[in-house]
């Protein structure tokens, strides 16, 4: 992603028309599918953390860009358009997942952070997991600008333009958050 | 240090025909609950030839009412202090800064503009009595949670 030369966002552009398009659309949206699938699978999976439930999540996300595209008027960039709904997809799957066991939002982070052990898909050690803690930890937004930028390596530009939240905010918001992540760790 | 999260092996290799599979049973399934049976109802003669008089005399006197008890919902609000207080919430720490008025104006419709009770209102000032005395009891808090569940909502849809 990042600064999008001038052919990019053309590219982006035509993609939209053929998405918003009876006759092509199913062809267009296999072309977004495949562009997209990777970043936005590691923002999903970075909030529900587990891959089975990061896979429904996604594929939740997909459909809803395949019937909601008509409402997209080209006013953002369409991956922040589509992160915003990642994101809302991931945040439903939360809360119910919250309510099918009790939990608070907390305790939820809490208890799919402690999973993470038994998972097969997590390679990380006893310090990756109170990484992980840490952040759960943080305020929602802070949570949500860390993992974005520290777990995704995207630029606060970008976050920027997803969010729609200033870059001064963001940086504030990261500031923030690696302050208190790093004291948690102990390595303040 | 990184997350440590890792993907299946060849985990995106057969996504796109998993998701393919999956909106074709979504599409499927949208469908079954479509039942092509009519209903059975008739319409009076000629009631679609002056339906549209109806509706335009409806249309403006229920516009005239939305504005008026969304006005008169912000006026009360404005004096309780709902809308001068930062508050914040378990979760997301908002202020009422963050709230932007499009999305406020959502939560007044959906909490407020429902036809059948702007409907009930034979006079404005009933409407007014009845918006003031629910603005008495208002909670704040609910006003957040309500926010804060909908606030992706608000944006996923529309850019």
């Amino acid at each position: 992603m990042g600064k999008k030369a001038p052919q990019i966002e053309e590219d982006e552009r035509l993609l939209v028309k053929r998405l918003q398009s009876e006759s092509d659309k199913r062809s267009a949206f296999d072309q977004l599918v495949d562009r997209y699938k990777e970043p936005l699978y590691w923002h999903i999976r970075h909030m529900v953390k587990h891959h089975e439930d990061a896979d429904d999540v996604l594929q939740n996300t997909f459909i809803k860009v395949f019937r909601y595209i008509d409402k997209f008027k080209g006013d953002s960039k369409l991956y922040s358009w589509m992160y915003r709904i990642a994101t809302n997809e991931s945040n439903t799957f939360l809360t119910k997942k919250a309510k099918q066991l009790k939990l608070s939002s907390q305790e939820l982070q809490n208890h799919l952070t402690e999973n993470l052990k038994s998972d097969p898909y997590f390679e990380g050690g006893a310090i990756e997991q109170q990484l992980h803690k840490a952040v759960d930890d943080l305020p929602e937004k802070q949570q949500l600008v860390f993992r974005m930028r520290y777990f995704q390596d995207l630029k606060f530009k970008e976050i920027s333009e997803i969010l729609e939240v200033s870059v001064t905010s963001l940086k504030t918001n990261y500031h923030h958050a690696q302050k208190k992540v790093k004291k948690q760790l102990g390595v303040d | 240090m990184r997350s440590g999260l890792r993907l299946p092996d060849d985990y995106f290799d057969d996504f796109q025909q998993r998701l393919d599979k999956r909106m074709d049973e979504d599409k499927r399934s949208s469908q079954n609950n479509e039942l092509n049976v009519t209903s059975g109802y008739k319409v009076p003669t000629d009631y679609f030839d002056k339906l549209h008089i109806d509706i335009d005399e409806k249309s403006s006197f229920n516009t005239k009412k939305q504005w008026l008890a969304m006005a008169a919902i912000l006026v009360v609000m404005l004096s309780v202090g709902i809308l001068t207080q930062p508050f914040s919430s378990e979760t997301g720490n908002m202020k009422i800064s963050d709230i932007e008025e499009k999305q406020l104006e959502q939560y007044i419709k959906y909490q407020y503009m429902n036809e059948e009770v702007l409907k009930s209102y034979a006079k404005e000032q009933d409407m007014q009595f009845e918006l003031n005395k629910a603005l008495r009891t208002i909670d704040k808090k609910e006003i957040l949670t309500y926010f804060d569940d909908q606030l992706n909502d608000l944006y996923a849809y529309e850019d």
